[in-house]
């Protein structure tokens, strides 16, 4: 080796400049077998699954999914006809049998209404709030969560719970 | 990503969100049919949960943040619709999450949208049979080439973790297919 090349390097070592300054991320040689065997083993498997789809099946999917969007406003129309029909049909009803009745006066309260007037109201003004406008309003404080709760109890509220409340956070 | 938040911001304005959701629905409908079906196997079930996972979508966007990437937002809809569908459908049929699958994967060998070969079939079995979370990971990794980072937006999970998951689905896949 050249002399002066000798000299330099010999000055860098000195200078502790004999690393390359490049790092690894953490845990990088103690995951790298698992790697390379992964990688082995992906080149001896088949790379398509053999599932195919319908002819046109693609092409059609759009106008599917997007009447399926607009179905529910129809329904809604429907469902508020139908319910201003009988709410109407009700009132004559309840003019006819007994006026004198309705005239008494009675403090409403939250708790004094049950769900199905709840719901019939909501149905009746068209509030049609789904989980995910609950969930974005919500800013509740959950105070009644038991402190342990049990793998089964956890599979079961898993199972009979709607996918909407668990994904919904983002 | 400029282009992603004016894709949101169209996707949530109502004069233009029918034509941007065409768009996405364009965009993604085969990504996301194929995430389906690999979990389902089945074409008829799949198309049910992907449209569902659309219309999710579209009412869900406008409480859809920005926190991850929309991609990974709607493969996360995607892949907890499937899931609530096998145990749906599971409790419907009153058997077990395994048995589900293994009379799924029998259909498949009559499944006229199933063209794959013998080593395909096993394939399959072999994934099927994989814990639900080494299926997802093995799936997302090998066919759909996502990058560990992705999935872990995905699925909540560590990289670390995912790596471990790969490589110990990837282990017992190689043992089954030596089985045979």
């Amino acid at each position: 080796m050249d002399k002066e090349l000798k000299t330099y390097l010999n000055e860098l070592n000195k200078k502790n400049c004999d690393q390359s300054g490049f790092t690894v991320p953490d845990d990088y040689f103690e995951g790298i077998e698992d790697a390379v065997f992964s990688k082995i083993t992906e080149d001896t498997l088949p790379s398509r699954t053999g599932f195919t789809v319908p002819e046109n099946y693609f092409k059609t999917l759009e106008e599917q999914v997007i009447s399926k969007i607009e179905t529910p406003k129809k329904t809604g129309k429907l469902r508020s006809l139908i319910i201003r029909f009988t709410t109407s049909a009700a009132a004559v009803l309840l003019l006819f049998f007994g006026i004198s009745q309705y005239n008494q006066a009675t403090n409403i309260t939250f708790d004094s209404l049950t769900i199905a007037e709840i719901n019939d109201w909501m149905l009746e003004e068209e509030i049609t709030i789904d989980s995910y406008e609950i969930a974005d309003i919500s800013e509740t404080t959950y105070t009644n969560i038991p402190e342990s709760i049990s793998d089964q109890e956890l599979n079961d509220y898993l199972d009979t719970t709607d996918s909407d409340f668990l994904y919904i956070e983002n | 990503m400029q282009e992603e938040q004016q894709f949101l911001e169209e996707l949530k304005d109502t004069r233009t969100r029918e034509q941007a959701f065409r768009k996405l629905i364009n965009l993604y409908k085969e990504r996301l049919y194929w995430h389906i079906r690999k979990i389902l196997i089945s074409h008829e079930d799949t198309n049910d949960v992907l449209q569902n996972t659309f219309v999710k979508i579209f009412k869900g966007i406008h409480s859809f943040k920005g926190d991850s990437k929309l991609f990974s937002w709607m493969y996360r809809i995607a892949t907890n619709e499937s899931i609530t569908f096998l145990n749906k459908k599971a409790k419907e049929k009153k058997v077990d999450l395994d048995e589900l699958k293994l009379n799924k994967l029998k259909s498949l060998q009559q499944d006229i949208l199933f063209d794959g070969d013998a080593i395909q079939l096993i394939l399959q079995n072999a994934i099927q049979n994989l814990p639900q979370k080494q299926q997802l990971v093995f799936n997302m990794k090998y066919f759909d080439n996502l990058k560990y980072e992705e999935i872990s937006e995905i699925l909540g999970t560590s990289v670390g973790a995912l790596k471990a998951s790969y490589f110990h689905a990837v282990k017992k896949i190689k043992n089954q297919l030596e089985k045979h």
